[in-house]
């Protein structure tokens, strides 16, 4: 056997034992997720290079790098077609991320994060939005249009009791601006009418409202 | 509650973000979101809008527009009005928050609203 192939040889099984053991050693982590992209690599390398030190005693033969000895691999291999090329060029390959074979694992993960990224106040917020979407949404699908006023109040009560309760100072002063006619409005709204006078809290406000009012048209009966 | 739920949303954002990005991002927000209110007042039998000028399903372009200039208007004052503690800022913030709203309410309808 030549020198080159008889180290290549020695040099592929002492990879192949490193890997199998930097293996055995990820199995112990305790949140696989991290380590999977490096067990995966470790993996690879482990099956390459036991599979290329295998190929060195009976061809008497060091293949000079990845690429010839997957060619011989594919061509030569008696399951040819069974295994994947070695250092195969594909978007996968090349992905940094270590959740890129399994997208939805990924995308969970990322929701997961951003999720695990808020504060209560952010959630609080996050969550009156959605909660106004679906109460007007609601009240779309019923014809019921006391829910917009119920979801306000909701909303309201929401951001109301999250700002007591957590002393956000964004929140207080953010309510503060917002303190105009809108609680009179709301509740007026629970019978699809303004309460009289409820516009009259902040008089420019009140002024945008009037003006949208006269472009908008009450259903009978209403 | 759009003052409060966009304001903050303006004032998170502009930790991470630069002061145009999150104007940019929060307008078009906001082009898209508080409009489904109006949309679905028609449903709900709460309020609609007669077909005159130019409409998108059952509410009208002036109005999506009045809501883009709203939210604008709002993230520039949280922006830039807010202070902890500063309670007078918060005042006159809501009272040129009003005045951003009649503006562009009035200049929406002027321009698309009277078909």
């Amino acid at each position: 056997m030549q020198d080159l192939a008889f180290e290549k040889l020695f040099s592929a099984q002492s990879y192949a034992q490193s890997y199998l053991s930097a293996l055995r050693v990820k199995t112990g982590a305790s949140n696989p997720h991290d380590v999977a992209r490096v067990a995966i690599v470790s993996w690879y390398y482990c099956i390459y290079f036991s599979s290329q030190a295998s190929r060195q005693l009976p061809r008497n033969q060091c293949p000079r790098n990845c690429q010839t000895f997957g060619r011989r691999c594919a061509t030569r291999s008696p399951a040819v077609g069974a295994a994947t090329r070695p250092r195969r060029r594909t978007w996968a390959a090349a992905s940094p991320s270590p959740y890129y074979l399994c997208p939805s694992q990924w995308s969970r993960d990322a929701v997961m994060k951003w999720v695990q990224a808020l504060n209560f106040e952010d959630r609080v917020v996050v969550g009156s939005m959605v909660l106004t979407l679906a109460g007007v949404g609601v009240g779309a699908l019923r014809a019921e249009p006391r829910a917009f006023g119920l979801t306000a109040l909701l909303v309201m009560s929401l951001l109301l009791m999250s700002s007591w309760l957590t002393h956000s100072l964004r929140l207080s002063w953010l309510l503060l601006v917002w303190a105009d006619r809108r609680p009179g409005r709301a509740v007026g709204r629970l019978g699809a009418c303004d309460v009289p006078g409820a516009h009259w809290f902040t008089p420019i406000t009140s002024a945008f409202s009037c003006w949208r009012r006269r472009h908008t048209c009450r259903w009978a009966g209403r | 509650m759009i003052v409060v739920q966009f304001g903050y949303l303006a004032l998170r954002l502009a930790e991470r973000w630069p002061a145009g990005r999150v104007l940019a991002g929060l307008t078009l927000l906001g082009l898209s979101l508080p409009p489904w209110y109006e949309e679905f007042a028609a449903p709900a039998r709460a309020w609609y809008y007669p077909a005159r000028g130019w409409m998108l399903s059952h509410t009208p372009v002036w109005i999506i527009l009045t809501y883009g200039g709203c939210i604008f208007s709002i993230a520039v004052l949280a922006l830039e009005g807010y202070q902890p503690r500063a309670w007078g800022r918060a005042v006159v913030s809501g009272m040129l928050a009003g005045a951003a709203f009649m503006f562009f309410g009035v200049c929406g309808y002027a321009w698309l609203g009277q078909g």
